[in-house]
């Protein structure tokens, strides 16, 4: 399936909304948009990418809304999240602007003995996002997994999923980019 | 949120509400945490009437994992309908959680051990 041209839908979702039906409301729009050739699998992740940024929005901004823009593209789909919340904090690292010293290196956000999930630093104000799987080996304990997987789950899911703050509106921008010419 | 069913091998907790979310999160994670502490530490969670989990609640029973094998108990999964089973193996909770189709095989499992 591959979208003609593209197109975008925006939303404002209050964050104390009922979150499937706001998910369901997304799903459906980009089917109809594109024709019914959406995939179970987009679908899928698409739902789980939405309830993550949704999930995210609430524990880090700082107003009672999150705005999306869902782009259905020739051969992808983007779908942005915009709050004007507090910006990401890089572990070890801090707020945007990150240091020019840490451009292009690879920063450990969280890992435990399954996965790791990590920011490739692109510029002063942009993450990208990395997941890797790791060994869990037989004699691996339980005990030090992590209980947190939003972001693992967005990176996994996607094909790209990257953050940029823009200071002069000072607003986070979190944009997930999924293949959808490989279904 | 959840029922029990005390079996030989293990507690069965029919888990009953159908959107496992972020707001039933640390409720479900404080009754399975009540459960163990009174005993019943091999559980069987049967998950075939939930439609819907996300990441929050997955964390949650992660944690509920954690407290039980703490307590020298285990937690088995079963009854993930496809979109559950999906987010488990995405996430890799396969690897951490032993899942099971339904809870015959989830207490034969204990009985066999």
């Amino acid at each position: 399936m591959s979208a003609e041209k593209t197109i975008s839908r925006k939303y404002t979702y209050h964050l104390n909304a009922p979150l499937l039906p706001f998910t369901d409301q997304v799903t459906s729009d980009l089917n109809e948009l594109a024709s019914g050739a959406i995939s179970a699998e987009i679908v899928f992740n698409l739902r789980h990418i939405l309830a993550e940024l949704i999930g995210n929005a609430r524990k880090h901004a700082q107003e009672p809304v999150a705005e999306f823009e869902v782009t259905l593209a020739p051969g992808y789909l983007l779908i942005q999240r915009l709050d004007h919340g507090k910006p990401f904090e890089l572990p070890g690292h801090g707020c945007p602007p990150y240091a020019e010293d840490i451009h292009q290196q690879v920063v450990s956000i969280y890992s435990d003995s399954l996965s790791q999930v990590s920011a490739k630093v692109l510029d002063a104000h942009t993450l990208l996002f990395v997941s890797e799987d790791l060994d869990l080996t037989p004699d691996d304990e339980a005990s030090c997994l992590l209980e947190h997987f939003g972001l693992l789950l967005i990176s996994k899911s996607a094909e790209n999923f990257w953050y940029k703050y823009d200071p002069e509106q000072e607003a986070n921008r979190f944009f997930v980019q999924l293949s959808i010419g490989r279904y | 949120m959840i029922t029990t069913t005390k079996e030989a091998e293990a507690t069965v907790v029919n888990v009953t509400i159908r959107e496992a979310k972020f707001d039933k999160a640390d409720h479900f994670h404080s009754e399975l945490v009540q459960l163990i502490d009174r005993g019943e530490k091999n559980l069987v969670l049967d998950f075939s009437q939930v439609t819907y989990m996300d990441s929050s609640f997955l964390g949650a029973l992660v944690s509920s994992l954690k407290y039980a094998l703490a307590k020298k108990g285990e937690i088995l999964v079963v009854g993930l309908n496809k979109d559950i089973d999906n987010l488990f193996r995405l996430i890799r909770m396969d690897k951490v959680f032993k899942i099971f189709p339904r809870v015959p095989e989830a207490l034969h499992f204990f009985h066999e051990r």
